[in-house]
């Protein structure tokens, strides 16, 4: 019999002792803290699942709370209304009393708070939701157990999962003899952090990265140049919107040279030397610039995790392979958002993540993706969701065209931010809605109402029987929609 | 064979379910693909015998792969009307029809039996990652108007919707009832939902077909496409890169011990379990107590916290509060024989209390068994009297334990 005294066990700190004395073991382990990790951990500890989320980064979120979405919208945002203040006041009634300047330092500074505020309050709702959450990096030691290395270097543990959903996202792709310093040659990640406004900027890619970056910087001002192998910028866009979108940038101050392939990049001391060539007619040019951002893309992050160890398979992009219920070859072990199939979007992985999580739980999860929408925040705004023309075309569905453009809408009139249009693509018979394209101010808000008609399979003319606020930039979707089947009322 | 009683609902057997609700005739329920690399299985059971109807939930059959037995539940309710393969038959290629399954409400007398010698797509029924045949290049869907056929895309319609306005405003001018419109219409939205496309169709307005050809369209773009996957090729230095990639064996850190400790068993496994953690909890108090005697009245030493750091860590005795060693994975290994249902249940206090020799275990042969207990000890390397710290803990948890010994496992 043991001589064992309860008393004194009593008073020590019990919680501790029974975190230390029982080997880790979790119902689901989620490996990425990321907009994909952190929901589906969430989700899971809602589920009831004891879960553990890692994360190596040191602050959750991932890239787009990192070094992606927010902190470029906090760019974006500021420099918006410095251009404004600096190109619009006068017309708009306001009288500034000395020169207007923006001061880097303190605009880094507002998009560091934003991006502080939002990681910490996510570990917070961990927190709520009694995640463990596991600072470090993870890795399979087999279809069951992660070793974690912590970040603060101390002894490697292992913690043993039921189930483990892989969220480990993706990193910027690499421009093949282009060597990423982050100083004048930067990617993503280094293009948030210039501590000064550059004269002149370079950027190789006119996807939706490099628009919005060129926007801050060049109303900053820069002397912004986009150089984009396709013919045509903004990937994914409907041909039309990405036309409309290039000329309203350019007319901004931006340059473009579509069609041209970048040949060389250097840095020679303070400046970068960038050969291009243009892929029609071979002709070659040679660019000087201050900085050289590299945006032609993400690819999946699977480095470290050893997924190899457990028999996981890539495709040749790198992405992880799934089924449709995101399962891998083990079915205990799910993997969602970028470092797997479909747009690299976080709005995507977050409902995978919830998704892959009740599926643990019920077997099942909705995940729609025909339904997710796209949104470029430059200004204006560019939006979209559903199917765009070429699709249509290519796959032979016969439809209609409604379009309304904000110089009609009077809300936009009033702001004088007019710029743009309201696209609706419809089913010609069934008036079925099949995408929506919207350029304008408040775009990404708006899209919101397509995305709601197209779950639920809403024909053009239930959106326009539906009552919209007057006056509100959404009376322009409106019309659209009555524009597929009928006359639009204010145009 | 390993044997997995999660239960797993499959997509395949499910989107089999929704259709198999909504469509008038029976459906055909089809060897469902457990993984992405299953393509036969074998039939170990039918938990629900024909002419039974299940529920949602219930296990429908079980299924046996190459790599486990699992589970199919039923999504809906239903009736399981007839089945085509029976147990023990293997082999069974996925998708291959196993059983005809009605709705609940449905006169068996009456049901049609749909073809089941009809392919299945491919798509509907195996995860798209198990098709990794990319020489073999797909035709581009539809370059010409895609042939239309009212899969699983056309529905009854749900009566518990609320109608849309367009819906809504058509049916009235045709004095059409909502009543009649959800019996006589069918639904080619989401859920049963009817559109304004269905109605249309329905008065003859517009052809059927492009109700049929919009919904097939929007149901395709709802799913990743996972078809022609291209897996990345191993390198062809991989076995070298992989021998040298291979983490060498862990070298064992100085600062953890295996700690290995015999005793006799004398009491129910939960209870020594529950015994032998609590001395371990006394144990790490003595031992803190020891050396700070403030430690045994303040546990959590918040009155003493220091943010010396780590340098003065050194140099100084760290504060109480900085945490020398702890105790983790404790694993128990109990003698085989089910001594365990011996014992009366006995009061947790009662038993603490009791003397040796007072157990109740006089009965069959025990010949009381020896559990065997591992634990780790790791401790931090960088306070120089942690040792120290761990060398008390032992002996003031071996005054505790019945065993004369512990044993450091190499």
């Amino acid at each position: 019999m043991l001589r064992s005294n309860i008393k004194s066990s009593r008073q020590f700190n019990l919680g501790q002792f029974i975190r230390f004395a029982s080997s880790k073991s979790y119902d689901v382990v989620v490996i990425g803290g990321g907009p994909g990790g952190y929901v589906a951990a969430i989700k899971a500890a809602q589920l009831g699942f004891n879960t553990a989320c890692i994360e190596k980064r040191g602050s959750l979120g991932g890239t787009c709370l990192n070094v992606g979405c927010i902190p470029s919208k906090a760019l974006l945002n500021n420099s918006h209304l410095y251009h404004q203040i600096q190109h619009e006041a006068k017309s708009r009634g306001i009288d500034i009393a000395g020169d207007v300047k923006v001061n880097v330092e303190n605009l880094q500074k507002a998009k560091q708070k934003a991006v502080t505020g939002l990681t910490s309050g996510v570990e917070m709702l961990l927190k709520k939701n009694k995640i463990d959450y596991l600072k470090g990096a993870g890795s399979f030691i087999d279809e069951h157990n992660i070793n974690v290395k912590p970040l603060d270097g101390a002894e490697d543990y292992s913690v043993e999962a039921k189930n483990i959903i892989v969220a480990t996202g993706s990193e910027v792709t690499p421009f093949p003899g282009i060597e990423i310093d982050e100083e004048r040659i930067v990617s993503s990640t280094g293009i948030l952090e210039l501590s000064e406004v550059p004269n002149r900027l370079s950027i190789i890619g006119g996807g939706i990265i490099g628009l919005e970056m060129a926007s801050v910087w060049s109303r900053l001002g820069a002397e912004v140049t986009i150089i984009e192998f396709q013919n045509a910028i903004g990937a994914g866009m409907d041909d039309e919107v990405a036309k409309q979108t290039q000329k309203l940038l350019a007319k901004q101050g931006l340059k473009f040279k579509l069609g041209t392939k970048v040949t060389k990049g250097v840095r020679e001391g303070d400046v970068v030397k960038i050969e291009v060539e243009n892929v029609k007619s071979g002709e070659k040019e040679e660019l000087e610039s201050d900085v050289l951002l590299v945006a032609i893309g993400r690819r999946p992050h699977t480095a470290g995790l050893n997924f190899e160890n457990v028999g996981l398979e890539v495709d040749q992009k790198g992405r992880l392979v799934i089924d449709s219920n995101f399962r891998t070859k083990h079915e205990h072990i799910q993997v969602i958002g970028d470092v797997t199939f479909g747009p690299m979007l976080a709005h995507k992985a977050e409902e995978e993540g919830i998704a892959a999580a009740e599926i643990i739980k019920t077997g099942y999860g909705h995940v729609n993706y025909g339904n997710i929408p796209s949104v470029m925040y430059t200004h204006p705004e560019v939006a979209w969701v559903g199917a765009n023309e070429q699709q249509l075309k290519e796959q032979g569905i016969k439809f209609k065209v409604g379009k309304f453009p904000f110089i009609a809408n009077s809300r936009a009139k009033t702001n004088v931010d007019t710029d743009g249009f309201v696209k609706i693509l419809a089913d010609a018979e069934t008036q079925r809605i099949l995408g929506a394209h919207i350029i304008g101010p408040n775009a990404g808000e708006m899209i919101a109402e397509g995305g709601l008609a197209l779950e639920y399979g809403a024909s053009t003319e239930d959106v326009a029987r539906t009552c919209h606020a007057h006056p509100t930039l959404s009376e322009a979707f409106k019309e659209a929609a009555l524009a597929t089947f009928d006359k639009p009322i204010n145009f | 064979m390993l044997r997995t009683t999660a239960s797993h609902s499959i997509r395949a057997a499910k989107s089999q379910f929704h259709t198999s609700a909504r469509i008038a005739a029976a459906s055909i329920f089809r060897m469902p693909a457990m993984s992405p690399t299953m393509t036969e299985g074998g039939i170990t059971a039918w938990k629900v015998k024909p002419g039974e109807s299940f529920a949602a939930g219930d296990v429908l059959i079980e299924i046996e792969t190459d790599k486990a037995t699992i589970d199919v539940e039923a999504q809906d309710d239903g009736i399981l009307w007839e089945i085509l393969a029976n147990n023990g038959d293997s082999g069974i290629p996925v998708g291959k029809p196993i059983a005809y399954l009605a709705e609940p409400n449905d006169d068996l007398a009456t049901l049609e039996k749909p073809p089941a010698e009809e392919e299945p797509t491919r798509e509907a029924i195996t995860p798209e990652a198990s098709k990794p045949s990319p020489s073999k290049s797909e035709p581009a869907p539809a370059k010409s108007a895609p042939v239309p056929s009212s899969g699983s895309v056309i529905t009854k319609a749900n009566p518990n919707q609320k109608l849309f306005p367009s819906v809504e405003l058509l049916l009235h001018k045709h004095h059409i009832s909502p009543e009649d419109a959800f019996a006589k219409i069918e639904a080619s939205g989401p859920n049963g939902r009817l559109l304004k496309g269905d109605v249309l169709a329905y008065l003859g307005e517009i052809q059927k077909d492009s109700v049929v050809s919009v919904a097939n369209f929007i149901h395709e773009k709802q799913h990743l496409d996972l078809s022609n996957i291209v897996l990345k090729e191993p390198e062809a230095s991989k076995p070298a890169e992989k021998a040298a990639d291979k983490p060498a064996e862990p070298v064992k850190p100085k600062n953890i011990l295996t700690l290995k400790v015999s005793a006799p068993l004398d009491v129910p496994n939960d209870q020594f379990r529950y015994a032998f953690e609590n001395s371990i909890h006394s144990a790490i108090t003595r031992t803190y107590a020891a050396r700070f005697p403030e430690f045994a009245t303040s546990p959590s030493g918040s009155s003493i916290i220091s943010n010396a750091d780590d340098i003065f860590d050194d140099l100084l005795a760290a504060p109480p509060t900085k945490s020398r060693f702890q105790v983790y994975d404790i694993s128990y290994k109990f003698p085989t024989s089910n001594l365990n249902r011996l014992f009366a249940p006995i009061d947790a206090f009662d038993d603490l209390m009791s003397t040796p020799g007072k157990e109740v275990n006089s009965g069959s042969g025990s010949g009381s068994g020896v559990v065997d207990v591992e634990f780790k000890v790791k401790f931090d390397d960088k306070l120089t009297d942690s040792v120290e710290f761990v060398e008390y803990f032992q002996n003031s948890l071996l005054e505790q334990i019945p065993s004369k010994s512990l044993n450091v496992v190499e």
